[in-house]
């Protein structure tokens, strides 16, 4: 073999021997494929969910912290959002169950379907009570816990169908999610300031019963702070 | 207002008909991306486990890359894969073949293919990029260029200093022994 032009280069590239390679039988490649897939549409569920919490009609409790960037998701991520999926299958009038990024990691919310305030306008009465808010969460629970123990990859497919296919986020949507940082902020200081109780976050990996508690505890919150009248003007997303 | 179950077989239809254009492009892009591995890594097995990881990725993305140019894709992938797994290099090295197999041809491949990886495992990791992508892959100066996200002027000259090195590469004895 000698090499001494682009050609001869060339040549040697393409016609030299090579070993006996073997590739993966396709099938295998497209299960570990339907994993990889289902392991980054944890991470992006993170953002696209942000960006729906304010987007849909009706978006309820806000909760506290950093928006995170598109990682990797944990196996407990991806059984928050194979759950969440499979809630959202289920279709229960009124409620839409997200995933939204917290503080030390994802975590689920429930967005009851109510009026959503105009800016600028005094914060509307809920059509929901407390109570009916409770009992709302809790159908979805128990529709989970029947339905959805056994969550399929698939499940997660057909809400991103719904949803569209965000594995990004532009820089509009990350000066808003910014913005909306900062709209928390003040939204928390007035829920304080008439004595509502901010639910702490659980850890993360914390236990699947753990942030069912807590996304009912927002939805409490968010409730008494329509009630006490704390403004809900966040900011608008771009997309919108 | 559509049904779950309606909206549950439209995509197992549609998961259908993209497993089998992916079957499909696997068949026709897997012996070039196997090869462009095997001259990236010098390695057989290295080269398997990259394509592997390569489609892998591909298939996680399939729905978006099967309308515009999925081998395009891999290919961006591959080299970016093998950039990866530079900083990973395992030390062990995986071989399914028996090394004493008799017979004069397969000695000859055996050199043949050695002379080859055993070059270009002397070049530098982003040299190999080029020359890999340049003179295998068939890509021009300005689309290896736009695939490895650096200037045409860089792309020239390291292709030039690549050549220059397979040339000296040639009058001296392998140090490291070639690898497979």
């Amino acid at each position: 073999m000698r090499i001494s032009t682009e050609d001869e280069l060339r040549a040697a590239l393409h016609e030299s021997p090579a070993p006996d390679l073997r590739g993966l039988a396709v099938g295998e490649v497209m299960r570990r494929g339907r994993r990889r897939r289902l392991a980054r549409r944890g991470a992006a569920a993170s953002a696209l969910v942000a960006l729906l919490v304010l987007g849909v009609a009706g978006a309820g409790a806000l909760t506290g912290g950093q928006h995170r960037s598109a990682v990797p998701a944990s196996d407990h991520e991806q059984q928050l959002v194979a759950w969440t999926a499979c809630l959202n299958s289920q279709e229960v009038p009124g409620v839409l169950a997200v995933i939204v990024p917290g503080n030390h990691g994802p975590e689920v919310q429930f967005l009851g379907d109510r009026p959503a305030p105009q800016v600028g306008q005094p914060a509307p009465r809920p059509t929901l009570s407390d109570d009916d808010v409770r009992r709302i969460a809790a159908n979805v629970w128990q529709a989970a816990l029947e339905q959805c123990t056994a969550a399929e990859p698939g499940l997660v497919d057909e809400v991103q169908a719904r949803w569209g296919d965000v594995t990004t986020v532009p820089a509009a949507n990350k000066r808003w999610m910014a913005s909306v940082d900062h709209y928390k902020a003040d939204y928390h200081a007035c829920l304080r300031a008439h004595g509502v109780v901010i639910p702490a976050e659980p850890p993360t990996g914390a236990p699947i019963e753990d942030q069912k508690a807590y996304a009912e505890q927002h939805v409490v919150m968010y409730t008494q702070g329509v009630k006490a009248g704390c403004p809900y003007n966040p900011p608008t997303a771009p997309n919108e | 207002m559509v049904g779950t179950s309606d909206r549950r077989a439209k995509a197992a239809g549609m998961a259908q008909i993209g497993d089998e254009a992916f079957t499909a492009f696997v068949s026709a892009a897997e012996p070039r991306l196997l090869r462009a591995a095997w001259l990236l890594t010098g390695d057989a097995g290295r080269a398997e486990e990259l394509v592997q990881d390569t489609l892998v990725r591909t298939y996680a993305v399939w729905h978006r890359v099967s309308a515009r140019d999925p081998y395009a894709y891999a290919r961006r992938t591959l080299i970016n894969a093998r950039t990866d797994s530079w900083r990973r290099r395992r030390k062990e090295r995986l071989t399914g073949e028996v090394p004493d197999r008799p017979g004069p041809d397969h000695v000859e491949r055996v050199v043949q293919r050695s002379e080859i990886a055993a070059a270009l495992q002397r070049l530098r990791p982003r040299e190999r990029q080029i020359v890999v992508l340049r003179y295998y892959l068939d890509r021009s100066e300005q689309e290896t260029a736009d695939e490895l996200g650096i200037s045409l002027g860089t792309v020239k000259s390291t292709a030039s200093r690549a050549l220059a090195r397979l040339r000296a590469a040639q009058d001296t004895p392998d140090q490291e022994g070639a690898p497979r």
